[in-house]
């Protein structure tokens, strides 16, 4: 828009050529897919959500990369239908499915299936009953960020669209509810063998949560998949490492100062924004402020003595009868 | 030099997993790169803007009508020879010297305020005969591309600042020439920007001032083809 015929073709260009990146992206998933026993537990609803979700979206942007095409559905409902497809779709949809499958690993007890399933469906019919509505009106002219309309044949995919965002609305609250119900449910369902999903990769190994340091021992990797090989040998690897000796662990100590500075950082953007200039001066002060206690501290390492970490693996050490 | 990097050293069949993770100043040092990648991204995106819209004049004045040649050329001197000053500050940090790391950073600080001080009084300049960011659509890129780098050197001298603070407070522990070792990177990346801004100001300027010289009018052109 008001630039020359040689930055629209350039732009036009690029919007093409990256549907090949992604596309083969999208190929990488399926095949990781291809050949494996899928289990259907939350996150690969998540997963396969939006693999869908995002190869419509991505179609619908290579539309946009005919100069003329994107000339007419500038600013339109088509073009928000088309970015929040992708960003609810590949954005949304695969930080749900990361949060569902890595919770237990942080936090030692899974979440509420039935409820995750919930939440999924509400966000999937939700987006498609909010976005795809969208993309008829665009082309039927509607723009964004309307403060009123008067064109009565938009009004029923209006109505579609947000009876849409209303389902989605659910989802987002269906969220509180699971993650209120797995916690207090969580003695039920607590992680106790460090791999909830049967997982082929290496966190999977050690507990959940895990110990500060992680690992007592780096894991021997001499393949892809190090763990799963190691779980097919069971009794033989594993039994090694915890009879091996342990070493004392040097491990950064607990720091607030990423916090203190993120806190200041969005007072400084916020403040810049909407031009509130003491607000402003108060972030930029913090910021300086917060790095400069960082930049003088020498005791950033703490040590975990060899006996208590050898008492935590022990304490953790794979059962036979465990997986 | 640590177990990980003696392993390195005497290239032996230690496989990488079990050599451990790599030592702090290898990782700080990859760090700082991905920063300065960052950086350069940034800067590109102002170039390819700055090319874009440096005929778009609107009316206002042209870069041959604004800049003055031996200024910038003052300004990138400048700051290239604080680039040399500072890679004998950086040698006096790895040997140690102290009273060598104060002479050549407290040079390296003069050089940088300099060329900051010669911008500052051109920007104040421009402004003043109305040729201000707001004036074309040329001037905003050029006052976002110049403006953007300006700022990036002097949180690097504020940076510089700190870190002599630092020698005197703190000694030359690991930490802190580790920090040093990044602000070389930092302010060699910036001595290069302005090279490349002068670079790319100029040689478009004097590409299209003499345009006729440089590209052969079409009719010659063709009898030659014939």
């Amino acid at each position: 828009m008001g630039a020359g015929a040689d930055v629209n073709a350039f732009f036009g260009v690029m919007t093409m050529i990256i549907a090949v990146p992604t596309g083969v992206k999208i190929f990488n998933w399926l095949f990781t897919l291809y050949g494996g026993r899928i289990r259907f537990t939350v996150p690969i609803y998540w997963a396969l959500g939006f693999m869908v979700t995002f190869v419509i979206g991505g179609m619908t942007g290579v539309l946009m990369a005919i100069p003329p095409a994107d000339f007419v559905l500038h600013n339109s409902l088509f073009l928000i239908a088309h970015f929040h497809n992708v960003a609810i779709g590949g954005v949304v949809f695969g930080v749900m499915a990361g949060i569902s499958y890595w919770f237990p690993k942080a936090f030692g007890f899974t979440l509420n299936e039935r409820l995750g399933k919930a939440v999924f469906w509400c966000w999937f019919f939700g987006f498609y009953l909010a976005f795809m509505p969208l993309y008829v009106l665009g082309l039927m002219g509607a723009t964004r960020r309307m403060q009123h309309y008067s064109n009565m044949h938009w009004q029923p995919l209006m109505l579609v669209a947000l009876a849409g965002a209303i389902l989605i609305l659910l989802g987002i609250a269906l969220t509180g509810v699971q993650l209120a119900v797995s916690i207090r449910q969580r003695d039920r369902n607590r992680d106790v063998t460090g791999d909830p999903w049967n997982g082929r990769t290496l966190e999977w190994s050690i507990p959940s949560p895990p110990p500060v340091w992680n690992f007592a021992h780096l894991p021997r990797v001499d393949r892809p998949d190090a763990f799963w090989a190691m779980k097919q040998q069971r009794g033989t690897a594993q039994h090694r490492n915890v009879e091996r000796a342990y070493e004392t662990v040097h491990v950064p100590r607990n720091n607030p100062t990423g916090f203190f500075l993120a806190f200041c950082a969005v007072l400084l953007g916020f403040s810049l924004i909407w031009r509130i200039w003491w607000g402003a001066g108060l972030g930029l002060l913090g910021a300086i402020v917060v790095g400069l206690i960082q930049a003088w501290r020498i005791d950033g390492e703490i040590e975990v003595p060899a006996e208590k970490v050898a008492a935590f693996e022990r304490l953790h050490a794979p059962k036979e009868s465990a997986v | 030099m640590s177990a990980s990097e003696q392993a390195l050293a005497a290239g032996d069949a230690v496989p990488l997993s079990l050599r451990g993770p790599a030592p702090p100043r290898v990782v700080a040092g990859y760090g700082f790169w991905l920063f300065l990648l960052s950086d350069i991204v940034i800067f590109a995106a102002l170039f390819a803007a700055y090319a874009v819209l440096s005929g778009e004049t609107a009316g206002g004045p042209t870069a041959a009508a604004l800049f003055d040649k031996k200024h910038v050329l003052i300004e990138t001197a400048c700051l290239l020879a604080s680039s040399v000053t500072c890679g004998f500050g950086s040698l006096a940090v790895q040997s140690g010297e102290r009273g060598s790391i104060y002479l050549w950073m407290t040079i390296t600080f003069i050089l940088g305020v300099t060329f900051l001080s010669l911008e500052v009084s051109e920007f104040g300049h421009m402004l003043s005969i109305g040729a201000g960011p707001s004036r074309s659509a040329f001037l905003s890129a050029f006052f976002t591309l110049v403006g953007t780098h300006g700022l990036h050197v002097t949180i690097g001298l504020c940076w510089l600042i700190v870190m002599l603070l630092q020698v005197a407070t703190l000694g030359l522990r690991p930490m802190v020439t580790r920090r040093f070792f990044c602000f070389g990177l930092f302010w060699h990346a910036l001595a290069f920007g302005i090279f490349v801004v002068g670079l790319l100001v100029f040689g478009s300027m004097i590409i299209m001032a003499h345009l006729n010289h440089n590209m052969m009018p079409m009719d010659r052109l063709m009898q030659m083809q014939r």
